[in-house]
């Protein structure tokens, strides 16, 4: 086991939330938001991976019970993708509108709401 | 064969998706009243089926295996729905406040489009999987599915520039705070290689001080913590939409349930040293999201 896969991906995560926090273009904002979450694609996939072993699919080169990758986490990682598209498009719909009522895509320019 | 009480919490969860997959469908064509029905009398079916599910944990959890994928020896790849008493009484308690949203609807907006029940059946399908799965990662996948509806109904009156802003904050913040999560269930999974919250319990029970484990349970915390108290964003949709009280909620029931089930088996010496403070914080910071709501 190396820990390179693990630093890169709380790197991803950290850097992505970075970027939403300094952030000045709301589209900006959900790229990082996207950035962040592929920290969570490497983190998956680093937990199931082995040495010298092949892709979870059983067939004539690859009898069943032949050693291969974790299934389960390959699984995760593809719900996970999915979930970040809709997320994506749905924040993306929302920066549209949100440029379309208030004339910015700027954070610090919404003055719509006081926190 | 599957008996129907164990078919009842998968009913409960394809219901509402059932229905506003129709609302979607014909919403253009049919009329308001229609549309009207169709949603109030989807959530009120899952009203009457998540009764009888409450009923039926009285003589023990019901638990189903979805496609018969029933766990043998060496081989786990099902996805299992648990109905525990609690479970049952969450979702009966998400699907009154979901009628009641709905029937809230009726006079409430002048013009509905199908939308809105849609949305809000969406909505409660999330909340109900997640009071009823017996899973860590499609606990994460319910919140996700409850979330994307929840940051579409907080932006729903599209023409308003608070509510778009706070569907924007509110989508942001919660997305960071469930990959938080994930990178919990992530360290728990690569710890344990269980998923399952029955399974983790006893595995995890036995590693009091493994520092891996602490760390998944701070990251899981904070990833709720996160999510939980967002007063922008639960307070704002009170003025857009009446389903700002479900909302609180049902992200005061995600930070008690993440918890119970594996917090109940988790050393007393853990306990004592941050998780329960952060499982108090928790629990006092959501019910102070609520409150925030009833006004």
């Amino acid at each position: 086991m190396t820990i390179f896969p693990y630093v890169i991906a709380g790197w991803l995560l950290l850097i992505g939330i970075y970027g939403v926090v300094r952030s000045t273009h709301l589209v900006h904002t959900v790229v990082c938001v996207s950035i962040g979450q592929s920290g969570t694609y490497v983190l998956l996939l680093a937990i199931g991976y082995q040495k010298d072993t092949s892709a979870p699919i059983f067939g004539s080169v690859n009898p069943p019970g032949s050693p291969v990758v974790d299934p389960v986490v390959q699984a995760m990682a593809l719900t996970d993708i999915v979930v970040s598209a809709t997320v994506t498009a749905l924040l993306l719909a929302l920066v549209v509108q949100i440029a379309k009522r208030h004339g910015t895509v700027e954070p610090d320019q919404l003055h719509a709401l006081r926190g | 064969m599957v008996t129907f009480d164990q078919a009842l919490p998968a009913l409960l969860i394809a219901l509402p998706v059932a229905g506003s997959c129709v609302l979607l469908a014909c919403g253009r064509v049919v009329p308001r009243l229609l549309i009207d029905v169709i949603g109030t009398g989807t959530a009120l079916a899952g009203t009457v089926l998540a009764g009888w599910l409450l009923y039926e944990t009285g003589t023990g959890t019901v638990t189903s295996w979805s496609g018969g994928w029933e766990p043998r020896p060496g081989l786990t790849v099902g996805i299992v729905l648990v109905a525990d008493r609690l479970g049952a009484a969450m979702a009966l308690l998400i699907a009154l406040l979901t009628t009641t949203a709905l029937l809230f609807g009726w006079h409430y907006f002048d013009n509905l489009h199908a939308h809105y029940p849609a949305l809000v059946l969406l909505f409660a399908t999330g909340m109900t999987g997640f009071a009823l799965t017996g899973d860590l990662f499609d606990m994460f996948v319910f919140f996700e599915l409850m979330g994307v509806a929840a940051y579409a109904l907080t932006g729903l009156k599209i023409e308003e520039p608070e509510s778009v802003q706070a569907g924007l904050n509110f989508g942001v913040i919660n997305s960071l705070g469930a990959y938080l999560c994930l990178f919990g269930i992530g360290l728990l999974y690569a710890r344990t290689g269980q998923l399952g919250l029955a399974q983790l319990g006893t595995a995890v029970a036995t590693r009091a001080g493994d520092a891996l484990v602490l760390a998944a349970f701070v990251l899981i915390a904070t990833g709720w913590l996160v999510k939980a108290p967002n007063p922008t964003a639960v307070v704002t949709p009170v003025r857009t939409t009446p389903v700002s009280a479900a909302v609180g909620a049902s992200s005061h029931h995600g930070a008690n349930r993440s918890r119970l089930p594996i917090f109940g088996n988790y050393p007393a010496s853990l306990a004592a040293n941050g998780t329960e403070s952060a499982r108090w914080a928790g629990i006092s910071s959501s019910l102070a999201a609520r409150l925030c709501c009833v006004p």
